[in-house]
Protein backbone atom coordinates (compact mmCIF):
# COMPACT_ATOMS: atom_id res chain seq x y z
CA UNK A 1 0.00 0.00 0.00
CA UNK A 2 1.71 3.32 -1.27
CA UNK A 3 -1.03 5.25 0.83
CA UNK A 4 -0.54 3.20 4.07
CA UNK A 5 -3.00 2.15 6.19
CA UNK A 6 -2.55 4.85 8.68
CA UNK A 7 -1.58 8.00 7.36
CA UNK A 8 0.71 8.97 10.33
CA UNK A 9 -1.10 8.58 13.41
CA UNK A 10 -4.37 8.38 11.84
CA UNK A 11 -6.58 5.50 11.14
CA UNK A 12 -7.83 5.15 7.71
CA UNK A 13 -11.30 6.29 7.58
CA UNK A 14 -13.62 4.70 4.46
CA UNK A 15 -15.85 8.06 4.92
CA UNK A 16 -13.29 10.79 5.04
CA UNK A 17 -14.56 13.43 3.12
CA UNK A 18 -18.35 11.70 2.61
CA UNK A 19 -21.13 14.21 2.69
CA UNK A 20 -24.80 13.41 2.57
CA UNK A 21 -26.06 15.35 -0.05
CA UNK A 22 -29.18 13.22 -1.34
CA UNK A 23 -31.88 14.16 1.29
CA UNK A 24 -29.95 17.31 2.64
CA UNK A 25 -32.18 19.99 4.36
CA UNK A 26 -33.92 20.90 7.96
CA UNK A 27 -34.76 17.42 8.25
CA UNK A 28 -32.46 15.27 8.26
CA UNK A 29 -28.31 15.75 8.61
CA UNK A 30 -25.66 12.98 8.22
CA UNK A 31 -21.87 13.68 9.58
CA UNK A 32 -19.41 11.69 9.73
CA UNK A 33 -18.20 11.68 13.42
CA UNK A 34 -14.90 13.19 14.73
CA UNK A 35 -12.42 9.87 15.70
CA UNK A 36 -11.17 9.98 19.16
CA UNK A 37 -9.67 7.40 21.26
CA UNK A 38 -12.02 3.89 22.26
CA UNK A 39 -11.13 1.66 24.23
CA UNK A 40 -13.15 -1.47 25.83
CA UNK A 41 -12.96 -2.51 29.06
CA UNK A 42 -14.18 -5.86 30.14
CA UNK A 43 -13.47 -6.38 33.97
CA UNK A 44 -15.56 -7.35 37.05
CA UNK A 45 -18.40 -5.43 37.94
CA UNK A 46 -17.07 -5.51 41.76
CA UNK A 47 -14.16 -3.77 41.00
CA UNK A 48 -15.72 -1.20 39.00
CA UNK A 49 -14.83 2.05 41.31
CA UNK A 50 -10.73 1.14 40.91
CA UNK A 51 -12.08 1.23 37.14
CA UNK A 52 -13.18 5.12 37.64
CA UNK A 53 -10.18 5.44 39.80
CA UNK A 54 -7.84 4.49 36.52
CA UNK A 55 -10.09 6.52 34.35
CA UNK A 56 -10.84 9.73 36.32
CA UNK A 57 -14.18 9.74 35.59
CA UNK A 58 -17.44 8.40 36.44
CA UNK A 59 -18.67 4.45 34.84
CA UNK A 60 -22.06 3.49 34.74
CA UNK A 61 -22.94 -0.16 36.24
CA UNK A 62 -26.20 -0.14 34.67
CA UNK A 63 -25.97 -1.73 31.07
CA UNK A 64 -27.64 0.98 28.93
CA UNK A 65 -26.26 3.97 30.49
CA UNK A 66 -23.60 6.24 29.30
CA UNK A 67 -21.66 9.22 31.62
CA UNK A 68 -20.44 11.57 29.30
CA UNK A 69 -18.06 14.69 29.74
CA UNK A 70 -16.09 17.03 27.78
CA UNK A 71 -12.94 15.11 28.35
CA UNK A 72 -14.42 11.41 28.49
CA UNK A 73 -17.16 9.62 28.16
CA UNK A 74 -17.89 6.14 29.38
CA UNK A 75 -20.81 3.50 27.43
CA UNK A 76 -22.11 0.33 29.69
CA UNK A 77 -22.13 -2.21 27.10
CA UNK A 78 -22.73 -5.22 29.04
CA UNK A 79 -22.66 -6.90 32.30
CA UNK A 80 -19.17 -6.85 32.38
CA UNK A 81 -18.50 -4.67 29.28
CA UNK A 82 -17.90 -0.68 28.85
CA UNK A 83 -16.81 1.58 26.13
CA UNK A 84 -14.54 4.11 27.05
CA UNK A 85 -13.99 7.11 24.78
CA UNK A 86 -11.83 10.67 25.05
CA UNK A 87 -10.05 12.96 22.53
CA UNK A 88 -6.92 10.80 20.97
CA UNK A 89 -4.74 13.16 23.38
CA UNK A 90 -6.10 11.27 26.70
CA UNK A 91 -5.06 8.10 25.63
CA UNK A 92 -2.03 7.29 26.70
CA UNK A 93 -3.11 9.22 30.26
CA UNK A 94 -5.83 6.15 30.44
CA UNK A 95 -3.88 3.55 29.32
CA UNK A 96 -1.04 4.22 32.01
CA UNK A 97 -4.02 4.70 34.47
CA UNK A 98 -5.07 1.52 33.93
CA UNK A 99 -1.54 -0.14 33.84
CA UNK A 100 -1.10 0.62 36.96
CA UNK A 101 -4.34 -1.11 38.64
CA UNK A 102 -3.46 -3.93 36.74
CA UNK A 103 -1.31 -5.24 39.31
CA UNK A 104 -4.20 -5.85 41.84
CA UNK A 105 -6.92 -6.02 39.48
CA UNK A 106 -7.40 -8.41 36.32
CA UNK A 107 -9.13 -6.43 33.25
CA UNK A 108 -8.29 -6.29 29.77
CA UNK A 109 -8.47 -2.84 27.93
CA UNK A 110 -8.34 -3.27 24.42
CA UNK A 111 -7.97 0.01 21.77
CA UNK A 112 -10.52 -0.16 19.37
CA UNK A 113 -10.42 3.29 17.65
CA UNK A 114 -9.23 2.18 14.80
CA UNK A 115 -11.37 -0.09 14.06
CA UNK A 116 -14.60 1.98 14.55
CA UNK A 117 -15.77 5.05 12.57
CA UNK A 118 -18.45 7.20 14.19
CA UNK A 119 -21.20 8.72 12.36
CA UNK A 120 -23.59 11.65 13.51
CA UNK A 121 -27.38 11.61 12.91
CA UNK A 122 -29.73 14.58 13.32
CA UNK A 123 -32.40 16.59 12.51
CA UNK A 124 -36.87 15.35 13.41
CA UNK A 125 -36.38 12.69 10.66
CA UNK A 126 -33.16 10.87 12.77
CA UNK A 127 -35.53 8.43 14.79
CA UNK A 128 -37.39 7.65 11.34
CA UNK A 129 -34.31 6.94 8.97
CA UNK A 130 -32.84 5.00 12.16
CA UNK A 131 -35.81 2.83 12.42
CA UNK A 132 -35.56 1.95 8.85
CA UNK A 133 -32.72 -0.79 9.86
CA UNK A 134 -32.53 -0.64 13.95
CA UNK A 135 -35.91 -2.34 16.18
CA UNK A 136 -35.33 -0.10 19.11
CA UNK A 137 -38.11 1.72 19.95
CA UNK A 138 -36.14 5.46 19.79
CA UNK A 139 -38.44 7.59 20.60
CA UNK A 140 -39.37 5.94 24.04
CA UNK A 141 -35.63 5.70 24.51
CA UNK A 142 -33.50 8.48 26.99
CA UNK A 143 -31.12 11.44 26.05
CA UNK A 144 -28.02 10.06 27.32
CA UNK A 145 -29.00 6.48 26.47
CA UNK A 146 -27.09 3.78 24.59
CA UNK A 147 -27.10 0.29 23.19
CA UNK A 148 -25.34 -1.86 21.28
CA UNK A 149 -28.08 -2.82 18.21
CA UNK A 150 -28.12 -4.11 14.71
CA UNK A 151 -28.65 -1.71 11.96
CA UNK A 152 -29.34 -3.90 8.75
CA UNK A 153 -26.94 -6.08 8.99
CA UNK A 154 -24.42 -4.69 10.74
CA UNK A 155 -23.86 -4.16 14.19
CA UNK A 156 -23.69 -0.49 15.59
CA UNK A 157 -23.14 1.18 19.17
CA UNK A 158 -25.93 3.56 19.09
CA UNK A 159 -26.09 6.73 21.55
CA UNK A 160 -29.02 9.36 22.06
CA UNK A 161 -27.45 12.34 23.11
CA UNK A 162 -30.23 14.42 21.91
CA UNK A 163 -33.85 14.70 21.48
CA UNK A 164 -32.73 14.45 17.52
CA UNK A 165 -29.26 13.88 17.76
CA UNK A 166 -28.46 10.32 17.61
CA UNK A 167 -24.01 8.82 17.34
CA UNK A 168 -23.95 5.77 15.80
CA UNK A 169 -20.33 3.90 16.27
CA UNK A 170 -19.57 1.06 13.43
CA UNK A 171 -16.86 -1.35 12.72
CA UNK A 172 -14.75 0.47 9.96
CA UNK A 173 -15.57 -2.29 7.10
CA UNK A 174 -19.12 -1.59 7.56
CA UNK A 175 -19.03 1.83 8.04
CA UNK A 176 -19.30 2.40 3.63
CA UNK A 177 -22.98 0.15 3.87
CA UNK A 178 -23.97 2.00 7.03
CA UNK A 179 -23.63 5.37 5.43
CA UNK A 180 -25.77 4.13 2.27
CA UNK A 181 -28.13 2.77 3.82
CA UNK A 182 -28.74 5.62 6.09
CA UNK A 183 -28.59 7.93 2.83
CA UNK A 184 -30.77 5.79 0.89
CA UNK A 185 -33.93 5.52 3.71
CA UNK A 186 -33.13 9.47 4.25
CA UNK A 187 -33.64 9.86 0.75
CA UNK A 188 -36.96 7.92 0.39
CA UNK A 189 -38.18 10.03 3.54
CA UNK A 190 -37.78 13.22 1.77
CA UNK A 191 -39.15 11.91 -1.15
CA UNK A 192 -42.16 10.99 0.53
CA UNK A 193 -42.01 14.32 2.29
CA UNK A 194 -41.68 16.73 -0.75
CA UNK A 195 -44.95 15.78 -2.95
CA UNK A 196 -43.94 17.78 -6.15
CA UNK A 197 -40.80 15.75 -6.84
CA UNK A 198 -43.41 12.63 -6.64
CA UNK A 199 -45.37 13.79 -9.07
CA UNK A 200 -42.77 15.17 -10.97
CA UNK A 201 -41.64 11.96 -11.62
CA UNK B 1 -41.32 -10.01 15.26
CA UNK B 2 -40.86 -11.52 18.94
CA UNK B 3 -39.70 -9.64 21.71
CA UNK B 4 -37.08 -11.02 23.98
CA UNK B 5 -37.08 -10.16 27.52
CA UNK B 6 -32.64 -10.24 28.00
CA UNK B 7 -32.35 -10.92 31.61
CA UNK B 8 -29.17 -8.90 31.62
CA UNK B 9 -30.12 -5.86 30.11
CA UNK B 10 -33.34 -6.33 31.26
CA UNK B 11 -34.99 -4.82 28.60
CA UNK B 12 -37.81 -6.21 25.64
CA UNK B 13 -35.56 -6.17 22.42
CA UNK B 14 -35.91 -7.47 18.98
CA UNK B 15 -35.82 -11.20 17.79
CA UNK B 16 -33.28 -10.23 15.07
CA UNK B 17 -30.73 -9.06 18.22
CA UNK B 18 -30.41 -12.35 19.39
CA UNK B 19 -29.52 -16.22 18.00
CA UNK B 20 -31.11 -19.59 19.16
CA UNK B 21 -28.35 -21.40 20.87
CA UNK B 22 -29.84 -24.93 21.67
CA UNK B 23 -31.49 -26.60 24.50
CA UNK B 24 -30.43 -25.25 27.68
CA UNK B 25 -29.69 -27.33 31.02
CA UNK B 26 -27.28 -30.17 29.21
CA UNK B 27 -24.32 -30.81 31.88
CA UNK B 28 -21.21 -31.91 30.05
CA UNK B 29 -20.13 -35.22 31.75
CA UNK B 30 -17.20 -34.64 34.12
CA UNK B 31 -15.23 -38.04 32.52
CA UNK B 32 -16.76 -38.54 29.15
CA UNK B 33 -14.31 -41.57 28.74
CA UNK B 34 -16.26 -43.33 31.53
CA UNK B 35 -19.33 -43.00 29.70
CA UNK B 36 -20.80 -45.92 27.04
CA UNK B 37 -21.60 -44.97 23.14
CA UNK B 38 -25.19 -44.89 24.12
CA UNK B 39 -24.71 -42.45 27.03
CA UNK B 40 -22.14 -40.05 24.66
CA UNK B 41 -24.48 -40.15 21.66
CA UNK B 42 -27.28 -39.08 24.33
CA UNK B 43 -25.29 -36.45 25.50
CA UNK B 44 -24.34 -34.94 22.33
CA UNK B 45 -27.25 -35.81 19.75
CA UNK B 46 -30.39 -36.40 21.61
CA UNK B 47 -32.44 -33.66 22.97
CA UNK B 48 -36.51 -33.48 24.35
CA UNK B 49 -37.84 -31.32 21.44
CA UNK B 50 -41.08 -31.39 23.71
CA UNK B 51 -44.36 -29.82 22.08
CA UNK B 52 -45.37 -27.56 25.02
CA UNK B 53 -42.53 -25.96 27.51
CA UNK B 54 -39.31 -25.99 26.46
CA UNK B 55 -36.29 -24.69 27.78
CA UNK B 56 -33.65 -22.84 25.64
CA UNK B 57 -30.17 -20.98 25.68
CA UNK B 58 -30.32 -17.69 23.75
CA UNK B 59 -27.77 -15.40 22.62
CA UNK B 60 -27.66 -11.98 22.78
CA UNK B 61 -25.32 -11.39 20.14
CA UNK B 62 -26.14 -8.01 19.28
CA UNK B 63 -26.77 -6.69 22.44
CA UNK B 64 -25.06 -7.58 25.57
CA UNK B 65 -23.31 -10.44 24.26
CA UNK B 66 -24.15 -12.82 26.83
CA UNK B 67 -25.95 -16.46 26.47
CA UNK B 68 -29.02 -16.65 28.77
CA UNK B 69 -32.03 -19.21 29.09
CA UNK B 70 -35.38 -18.94 28.27
CA UNK B 71 -38.61 -20.77 28.76
CA UNK B 72 -41.14 -20.97 25.87
CA UNK B 73 -43.45 -22.96 24.48
CA UNK B 74 -43.00 -24.52 21.31
CA UNK B 75 -46.76 -24.34 20.58
CA UNK B 76 -47.62 -20.53 20.76
CA UNK B 77 -44.14 -19.06 20.26
CA UNK B 78 -44.77 -17.44 24.02
CA UNK B 79 -41.73 -16.38 25.88
CA UNK B 80 -43.02 -17.55 29.34
CA UNK B 81 -39.66 -16.31 31.12
CA UNK B 82 -36.40 -15.68 30.57
CA UNK B 83 -33.39 -16.22 33.35
CA UNK B 84 -29.50 -15.64 33.21
CA UNK B 85 -27.40 -18.97 32.42
CA UNK B 86 -25.79 -20.77 35.47
CA UNK B 87 -29.47 -20.28 37.57
CA UNK B 88 -31.51 -23.52 38.15
CA UNK B 89 -34.52 -24.42 36.21
CA UNK B 90 -37.34 -22.78 36.79
CA UNK B 91 -40.16 -25.20 38.83
CA UNK B 92 -43.43 -25.96 37.33
CA UNK B 93 -45.16 -23.63 39.71
CA UNK B 94 -42.63 -20.51 39.11
CA UNK B 95 -44.09 -21.37 35.28
CA UNK B 96 -47.48 -21.28 35.96
CA UNK B 97 -46.60 -17.91 37.95
CA UNK B 98 -44.97 -16.65 35.28
CA UNK B 99 -47.48 -17.20 32.70
CA UNK B 100 -50.52 -15.25 34.96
Amino acid sequence: MSEGFFAGDKPHNPLEGAVFAAGAGPELQLAVGDDCARLSLRIAPAHLDRAIGAFGFDIPSKIGEMSSGAQRSALCLGPDEWLLMAPESEREKITAGFAEIGAQTSHSLVDVGHRTVAIDISGPASAMVLNAGCPLDLENMAVGACARTILDKAEVVLMKLEGEYYRLETVRSFAEFVWKFLSTAGREFEQCRDKTRVTGL
Amino acid sequence: MLLIKCPYCQQERAEVEFSYAGEAHIERPSDPAALSDAEWEAYLFLRSNPRGTHFERWYHIHGCGRYFNAVRDTVTDNFVRTYPAGMPRPSVHDIDDAKT
